[in-house]
């Protein structure tokens, strides 16, 4: 009986001990949780409290592209590229694991000299009425076009590298549709100058983009997102949720959670039953090997959130350098494994003239080195508010491309989104559908409209 | 209940074990690899050496190309104060140095200075060489001295430390790094930091130099470790300007006590504040490895704009050498700490610096090596030890890395010098050359 009583006090004590612990545990996570909120809230009334106070009687005024699109800039640009000074030093100059080879540099240059025409790319952007005006500290770019009484607006945002003419084959079918459309040019690129001050994050962004929707009279709106758009666009039905109809992206963002673990473990040994496509699944399978992939996608992330500047001059002063560091994310993202092995593939998916046009815009308004700064404005200012807000109630729908960068599953999904719609898979395009499978993404958008956005745009 | 404690007893021993067997394969791993260079630097068959004139890769034309283009240059910061910049170089620091360029520099003192010095060229397995040799007196045959630069350094790096080597009658051999200057980059991938540093041994021997010091800053600190390890019975003693002592139980230990007892553990203040605070390194680490994280994936990516573009090189090459020669004061503007940087580094020698890199077009092909050393030495790295051969360490406050004494022993098991000056940076040859000069010699002295 003496050893039993010491057993048992024995035994109170741990349970204690334990509970004690758990206890403290549990607090730590309540308090954290509470932090977390309060942070959220704070800056979610900065936010909009910034915005409201930003005038919006600032004239829209028309603005014609082929004012800076001109052969001035074009010749400067193709006078440079003759004089071009590329190296090719390696034996295996197709193979080289240093980045993309010269091969693409010189099939680009060469197109550009040779073949490239800019009255075309003017005559694309003058189908549609370009303006400018002024929202807080950004001097602002965009194309609006009206629709149908009473339709849905719809807002389509790009990314880094992106402009403008992204859209322009998905415009026309969204026009034909009787839908508004509105697609501003984000700060720093395509026609809208890099700001003269810090702090314009994609969460300032949102907010001008909302403003200008409002300004247009679109009180309710869809938003259409890729890249850093995709962001913005989930930003914006974060902040002010009773303005956005809709939300519809192409690239899904990641918050890790418990989700995340889960599908992790499970996946590792029934993959079948947690990933629908190959993409999925080799995202994160296999594990041994996923801290060098993330290594190797986000090396061009780690040096524009830290010097963007810095790598920035060579690609204002260079159209070599235009070429390589705005080029080739264009084609990498859109190539099979977004492998320079397949840029040949990644180039004629995206277009060799639609490459050419984004360079042009970027060449002729000089913003390239100044469309980087939101990648570190975002690090620096919107990191911790971005990976903890959610989306309960703004319908949502995704479309899922083969080539993206990166491919989440419906139930990880759920962690951000809580009322996913419509979750697509296509078997063509990347991180540009717009451009390598317009009929793709434009018919997700349409149908989420149709049938999960009511008409009421108020 | 009862069996709780030899259950957890168990398991403690069992990770015990299985860290040791996987130590144990780790060092089988990393002796196989050495054994596989060594014989990789057997195989390799000798070359002639040839003389080479520097001028002759120095052409007018080339740095009036380079001028040209500066005079045309686009550089629109879209920014209205960009002095203090918080994206990185700013537009103040490109343009001064252009200006400089364009109408002050006189690019045919590079030439004349480097005209000096006797310069040869040769080809050791897949690597092209270019080196500078003096031969010195009888009283210092014995001590060879091979200096080691790093990136984005040029042999220019030396010109101030090699008469003063040679006025006292040392044998100087001062390799370009490949990539860089005037030895031409690789051909094959592959060549990393350990493949260098056997080209490197091989060309001391095929000169006759069986044993000798070596002396290195940055990558050439990392070659000159790696020399010392695999070929310790070659190498007198290793002097480093750059500390990479940086591993085992010593560091953590150092940060525990440094919280709370700072005094006791860092000598200077640069080496508490290259740790402390704890709160802040995470995001200090962060940005100070963007460069490195670029490097080492997409170099050649990153290096079209700098080998088309002079204002491209002159923004991350030629804010390096400023970047890295300052105190990197955050209470200071970023253009006031440049400033700074010019002014100890010296703008002449910035300017000949981007000389050399423009006319050879090695700025691209020179951040080559950090791809390399990531995809191949970083093990080799983790795992280096010295137990033996004598080590000196010049401590220079402007430097990118402040490491105590009590950690590198955790590297160094025979550190014989261990000094501190109060001026210089990560570049000692071009701020602080007679502190460096003279601390190489002093050890030497010590050594020999």
């Amino acid at each position: 009986t003496l050893l039993y009583t010491i057993k048992f006090e024995a035994m109170c004590w741990f349970l204690i001990l334990a509970g004690a612990c758990l206890m403290l545990i549990l607090a730590l996570v309540v308090s954290k949780q509470l932090k977390v909120s309060n942070m959220m809230a704070s800056k979610t009334t900065k936010l909009k409290a910034m915005a409201d106070s930003w005038s919006l009687d600032v004239p829209m005024v028309p603005f014609d592209p082929s004012s800076r699109i001109n052969s001035e800039a074009f010749e400067d640009m193709r006078d440079r590229l003759k004089r071009r000074i590329v190296n090719d030093n390696m034996e295996d100059s197709e193979g080289i694991p240093y980045g993309i080879p010269p091969s693409f540099i010189n099939t680009v240059s060469d197109h550009l000299v040779d073949v490239f025409d800019i009255s075309y790319l003017n005559n694309v952007l003058a189908q549609f009425k370009h303006f400018k005006t002024v929202i807080g500290n950004t001097n602002l770019h965009f194309i609006h076009m009206a629709g149908n009484e009473g339709s849905v607006p719809v807002l389509l945002l790009h990314g880094w590298p992106g402009t403008v003419w992204e859209f322009h084959k998905s415009i026309p079918i969204l026009l034909g549709q009787g839908y508004s459309v509105v697609v501003p040019s984000l700060p720093g690129h395509g026609f809208t100058e890099g700001p003269s001050v810090t702090g314009t994050s994609p969460c300032v962004m949102a907010c001008t983009f909302h403003k200008l929707m409002l300004k247009l009279g679109y009180n309710k709106y869809v938003v259409q997102g890729c890249d850093l758009g995709a962001l913005i666009g989930a930003v914006i039905s974060y902040i002010y949720p009773e303005h956005v109809l809709g939300l519809h992206n192409t690239l899904n963002h990641i918050h890790f959670g418990w989700r995340q673990i889960v599908q992790l473990v499970v996946g590792t040994f029934y993959p079948k039953l947690v990933y629908t496509t190959p993409q999925e699944e080799a995202f994160i399978n296999p594990i041994s090997g996923m801290e060098l992939r993330m290594y190797k996608k986000f090396a061009y992330f780690h040096v524009q959130t830290v010097m963007p500047d810095t790598l920035g001059y060579g690609l204002v002063d260079s159209p070599v350098g235009l070429i390589s560091w705005i080029g080739s994310p264009l084609v990498l993202m859109s190539a099979k494994n977004n492998s320079p092995a397949h840029w040949r593939q990644g180039l004629q998916s995206f277009g060799i003239d639609n490459v050419c046009a984004t360079l042009v815009i970027f060449w002729a308004m000089r913003n390239a080195q100044a469309s980087m700064r939101l990648h570190y404005e975002f690090y620096w200012n919107d990191r911790e508010y971005l990976e903890h807000f959610t989306i309960p109630h703004v319908p949502v729908a995704i479309s899922n491309f083969p080539n993206e960068i990166i491919h989440l599953t419906k139930f990880t999904s759920w962690r951000t989104f809580n009322n996913i719609k419509q979750f697509t898979y296509h078997k063509e395009g990347g991180h540009f559908p717009h451009l390598d499978n317009t009929e793709g993404v434009v018919g997700d958008l349409i149908s989420f409209i149709q049938h999960n956005v009511s008409s009421d745009s108020g | 209940m009862v069996g709780c404690p030899f259950i957890v007893g168990g398991l403690i021993l069992l990770i015990i074990f299985l860290v040791c067997l996987a130590k144990r394969n780790k060092s089988h791993k990393l002796q196989s690899q050495i054994n596989a260079l060594k014989d990789k630097a057997n195989s390799w068959e000798e070359t002639e050496i040839l003389a080479f004139d520097p001028a002759s890769q120095l052409n007018e034309s080339e740095f009036k190309e380079m001028t040209d283009r500066l005079k045309k240059r686009i550089v629109v910061p879209h920014f209205n104060e960009p002095e203090k910049s918080p994206y990185g170089t700013p537009a103040t620091f490109v343009n001064e140095v252009a200006d400089h360029l364009t109408e002050s520099f006189d690019f045919s003192m590079v030439k004349d200075v480097l005209g000096r010095f006797k310069h040869f060229k040769t080809v050791v397995g897949d690597i092209h060489l270019h080196f500078i040799h003096v031969v010195g007196n009888e009283l210092h045959a014995s001590t060879p001295i091979i200096l080691l630069h790093g990136w984005p350094s040029t042999i220019w790096e030396f010109h101030q430390s090699i008469p003063l080597l040679r006025h006292q009658g040392y044998t100087v051999v001062a390799p370009s790094l490949p990539g860089h200057g005037f030895s031409d980059p690789p051909t094959v991938a592959g060549v990393s930091p350990a493949v260098i540093a056997c080209a490197y041994h091989k060309l001391m021997l095929q000169l006759g130099y069986k044993r000798f010091v070596i002396s290195g800053g940055d990558f050439g600190s990392l070659i000159g470790n790696l020399m010392t390890f695999m070929f310790p019975e070659s190498v007198i003693g290793l002097h480093n300007t750059l500390n990479l002592a940086q591993m085992g139980w010593r560091p953590l230990l150092q940060t525990l006590v440094g919280s709370v007892l700072p005094s006791l553990v860092y000598t200077t203040e640069q080496e508490h504040k290259s740790v402390h605070p704890l709160s802040e390194l995470k995001d200090r680490m962060y940005k100070g490895m963007a460069y490195f994280h670029v490097q080492s994936v997409i170099p050649d990516s990153y290096g079209y704009g700098m080998v088309d573009s002079p204002v491209g090189l002159i923004g991350w090459i030629g804010f390096t050498y400023a970047n890295a020669s300052c105190s990197r004061d955050s209470s200071k503007t970023p253009m006031e700490n440049l400033r700074e940087g010019i002014r100890n580094f010296g703008i002449d020698n910035i300017c000949a610096n981007l000389a050399i890199f423009w006319a050879t077009r090695c700025a691209q092909a020179s951040m080559r090596i950090y791809y390399e050393f990531h995809a191949n030495d970083r093990e080799l790295l983790e795992n280096l030890s010295i137990p033996e051969v004598p080590v000196a360490i010049s401590n220079f406050p402007n430097e990118i890395a402040h490491i105590t004494k009590f950690a590198s022993a955790g590297m160094y098991g025979n550190i014989k010098q261990f000094t501190y000056h109060n001026h210089g940076g990560h570049f000692a040859h071009e701020d602080n050359v007679e502190a460096v000069v003279d601390d190489l010699v002093a050890f030497i002295y010590k050594i020999a």
